[in-house]
């Protein structure tokens, strides 16, 4: 019901600012589009981390590394090696690649950490991130690479002209990977056994354990799932940022993700579909704004510095302070 | 003696002058520029492809504006004639700027200094030995304009590497350059420089690009009373500091240059021109320079945008939104490189191809020129650059090349030729070498910083001529343009050299 109710909110909030800025080429139109095709990247970072949230009450701060070794490992193939392959074959070997990392990573570091404070584990993931950031300066060298996107076309289309602004084929792909994920994985954790299991460890491993679930697997299944959803946002996305260097999904993207995971609720996944789009939409219209109003004869831009960024605070505190659950959390 | 005696003399003066000052035969084709094919020589004598002597630099220099390769890409001189290659020999030549060279053979080419006031004797030698000169550097070899370590680093290297294979030296003494990263972020620059200060004894300290590094260590530097050179980015926080040289123009110094630039050459005073920048007090000077500049030629900025220095995708596609909208035409980009290729990226999607113009260090590397071409809609941009383009390096120093091949012999077709961080590493130690043979065999940092603010014309025949004063200690007025030449290699070609005016 909740989740109805947001959602259509925000459905309304958004159709209130279209109809405002509606036959107005300097209004915000545009930017709505621009905030909700950026917000679903976020999205799509977000669902790993609620992911992980949700099954092992861990921030897991590696995540938008997964992404990264994701367009690298395509970028191995697709530009250096150039394997031969065609490009989702690429993706695919990559996405393979990067979730038997994320179940190293569950062994080696997280599995000898599974009593441990969870403020430890969150550590180690910063840790981990580092690390692989510095591997990847390593063998990569900081200098931009081009990584070509997956899809050039999609329905026929190379480009979906809306609001005065052109979407990329890729852009609108991962719009629908994002909301057939949230669908998906929402269904995952309410109605299938696997799901509930995942749930149950996430809140007593140790009744877990009595009553016969693995938590072990449990736990490598989690850090799988979410290497997998990191990379997947990775490849989908470096393609479309016009270089990719070493840390890109951390530096650019893991932020916002996290901002819109706490918005949307860290235990709701439909919250971190919600939470990416607001926070999306939080940046592309507060952007607009400040280039658009003046006080006095002063634009906004000129008299708050950073105006998508206070915005975004702005918004996280007032979603805070009315729900601090976040606006679809609830305890799993 | 009445007028028209007057007269009749002042035009034989004027006559007798003009014959002294030109060579029959030489000044007309170098007038414009430095001729197709041509190149200068170590003895600082221009010479044509086919080797003949031609003229010397002096007939190069003084002269303002001008190409040295059209639109087409191929050599020829401009319109409005140009002072290019200047200085000359790396190698063999005996040019010591203040008579105490004590044998050595100084890189570069420079007037005499005329010291006033009582040149200090002794003082801090930290970093100097009988036979060694340790100096410091840093630079972004990651972060938000990352320049290659290994490149960075021979780029450091090469030309004292270079100087000690020919068996020469500054003064009797060999250099040994250290580079630090500075993760494109003032705390760890001043961590790295202090590291350099306090642990390495280096004898001064260099900064390579980004302006908010290169202000923080530069007003450390000044603190501990280490001599700090730098490219010029900005004035702020940075005039005044008795240690601190720029070696090239200021952000600050080009803006009202490049309005000049987007009036006269590129026919921007019917167009919409707009300025797209990352907030901070750095590039605050730039920026009220650029639009003053612009208002003053009656073509005022129609499009004036901060983005923040974490600007990302969304802040990319709101910009280009917004400038395709305004209909800007010509757009001064003073952002980091990553971010503005997010823009180039976006801007192709969105269909806008401006006129991007710009200037500053890090933009000209070949990297954004690969990535911006092959991703988005950098062809035929231009941008001022301290440094000639990598691939023009064979017109202003043959013996850039030579370096490379000797000290860093690679078979790779790609990587023989270095890259064009070693290029700017090895103009760069070009110039430092000229300034630290300066005060002689009693080099410490006092009498290094006296001699070097009352250096005159110091020519490296790469980077633009560098003149100081005790009052004035950012010594070049000069840039070169290099444009984005998308459909010939994706790199950037130098179109016009050492320009002070357009």
């Amino acid at each position: 019901m909740r989740t109805a109710i947001v959602t259509g909110a925000l459905v309304a909030l958004i159709a209130a600012i279209l109809f405002m800025g509606a036959g107005d080429p300097t209004g915000p139109n545009s930017y709505v589009v621009i905030g909700l095709s950026q917000g679903a990247v976020y999205g799509l970072v977000a669902i790993g981390l609620v992911l992980v949230y949700k099954g092992s009450r861990v921030f897991n701060f590696l995540q938008g590394e997964f992404g990264t070794l994701g367009a690298f490992a395509v970028f191995l193939m697709v530009q250096q090696w150039k394997v031969g392959l065609p490009y989702w074959a690429c993706a695919l070997i990559a996405l393979a690649a990067v979730t038997i990392i994320g179940i190293g990573f569950e062994r080696i570091v997280v599995r000898p950490l599974l009593n441990a404070p969870r403020i430890t584990v969150l550590v180690a993931t910063i840790a981990t991130a580092l690390f692989a950031i510095a591997m990847e300066l390593l063998v990569f060298r900081p200098e931009p690479k081009i990584l070509p996107p997956m899809v050039d076309s999609l329905f026929g289309k190379k480009g979906f002209e809306i609001l005065s602004f052109t979407l990329e084929p890729q852009r609108f792909l991962i719009v629908l990977v994002l909301a057939g994920l949230a669908i998906g994985l929402g269904y995952f954790f309410s109605r299938t056994d696997l799901g509930l299991a995942v749930l149950a460890t996430s809140q007593d491993p140790f009744a877990t354990r009595v009553v016969g679930i693995g938590v072990e697997r449990m736990s490598r299944f989690i850090w799988a799932s979410a290497a997998f959803l990191g990379a997947l946002a990775g490849i989908l996305y470096v393609p479309l940022t016009g270089a990719l260097t070493p840390g890109a999904m951390t530096t650019g993207i893991l932020i916002p993700a996290f901002t819109a995971a706490v918005i949307g609720g860290m235990t709701s996944l439909p919250g971190a579909f919600v939470g990416g789009l607001t926070v999306g939409l939080v940046q592309s219209l507060s952007n607009w704004a400040a280039n658009h109003y003046t006080l006095g004869d002063r634009l906004l831009q000129d008299i708050i510095k950073g105006a998508p960024d206070v915005a975004l605070t702005l918004a996280l505190l007032i979603v805070l302070l009315a729900r601090p659950q976040g606006l679809l959390g609830k305890e799993a | 003696m009445n007028r028209s005696r007057i007269l009749s003399l002042t035009l034989v003066f004027l006559f007798v002058a003009a014959g002294c000052g030109q060579k029959p035969g030489v000044a007309p084709p170098l007038a414009g520029g430095l001729p197709e094919g041509a190149t200068v020589n170590a003895q600082g004598e221009v010479v044509d492809s086919s080797g003949e002597v031609i003229g010397t630099v002096d007939d190069l220099a003084g002269t303002t504006g001008g190409d040295l390769t059209g639109a087409t890409g191929t050599t020829g001189s401009g319109t409005t004639g140009s002072s290019t290659t200047t200085g000359s020999g790396t190698t063999g030549s005996s040019n010591t700027p203040t008579g105490s060279g004590t044998g050595s053979n100084q890189p570069s080419g420079s007037e005499s200094p005329a010291p006033s006031g009582p040149e200090p004797s002794g003082g801090d030698a930290t970093g100097v030995t009988n036979d060694l000169i340790k100096i410091g550097s840093h630079a972004p070899l990651t972060g938000a304009a990352p320049v290659p370590s290994d490149s960075a680093q021979k780029g450091a290297d090469i030309y004292w590497k270079w100087l000690e294979h020919n068996k020469e030296s500054v003064n009797g003494r060999r250099v040994e350059a250290i580079l630090k990263n500075d993760n494109y972020n003032p705390s760890q620059a001043v961590a790295v420089c202090k590291e350099m200060v306090e642990k390495d004894k280096v004898f001064l300290l260099s900064g390579l690009a980004g302006t908010d590094q290169i202000q923080a260590c530069a007003r450390y530097a000044a603190s501990v009373g280490v001599p700090y050179l730098s490219a010029g980015v900005t004035t702020n926080g940075l005039d005044g500091l008795p240690n601190y040289f720029a070696t090239t123009m200021t952000y600050a110094d080009q803006a009202p240059m490049l309005a000049d630039y987007i009036i006269n050459k590129l026919g921007g005073a019917d167009e919409k021109s707009g300025m797209l920048r990352f907030e901070t007090p750095n590039f605050e000077d730039a920026h009220q320079a650029f639009i003053g500049a612009m208002q003053d030629k009656g073509a005022p900025v129609a499009y004036d945008r901060a983005v923040p220095k974490q600007a990302g995708s969304t802040e990319a596609q709101t910009v280009v939104q917004e400038m395709k909208t305004a209909g800007i035409e010509n757009v001064f980009v003073l952002t980091s490189p990553v971010w503005f290729l997010q823009v180039l990226q976006a801007a192709k999607t969105q269909q806008y191809t401006p006129q991007w113009v710009g200037i500053g260090i890090t933009m000209t590397f070949d990297t954004v020129a690969t990535v911006g071409c092959r991703n988005g809609t950098l062809d035929k941009s231009k941008f001022f650059a301290p440094f000639p383009a990598w691939v023009d390096s064979d017109k202003y120093d043959p013996e850039y090349r030579q370096a490379v091949h000797a000290i860093y012999p690679d078979n790779n077709p790609q990587k023989r030729d270095g890259d064009d961080f070693v290029w700017l590493g090895y103009a760069s130690s070009k110039g430092l070498a000229s300034m630290l043979a300066l005060p002689g065999k009693d080099l410490t940092r006092e009498r290094f910083v006296y001699f070097l603010e009352r250096a005159r014309n110091l020519k490296t025949g790469i980077l633009p001529p560098n003149s100081f004063t005790p009052d004035d200690h950012f010594g070049a007025d000069q840039v070169h343009v290099n444009e984005a030449q998308c459909s010939v290699d994706n790199r950037w070609h130098t179109i016009q050299s050492f320009v002070s005016d357009f």
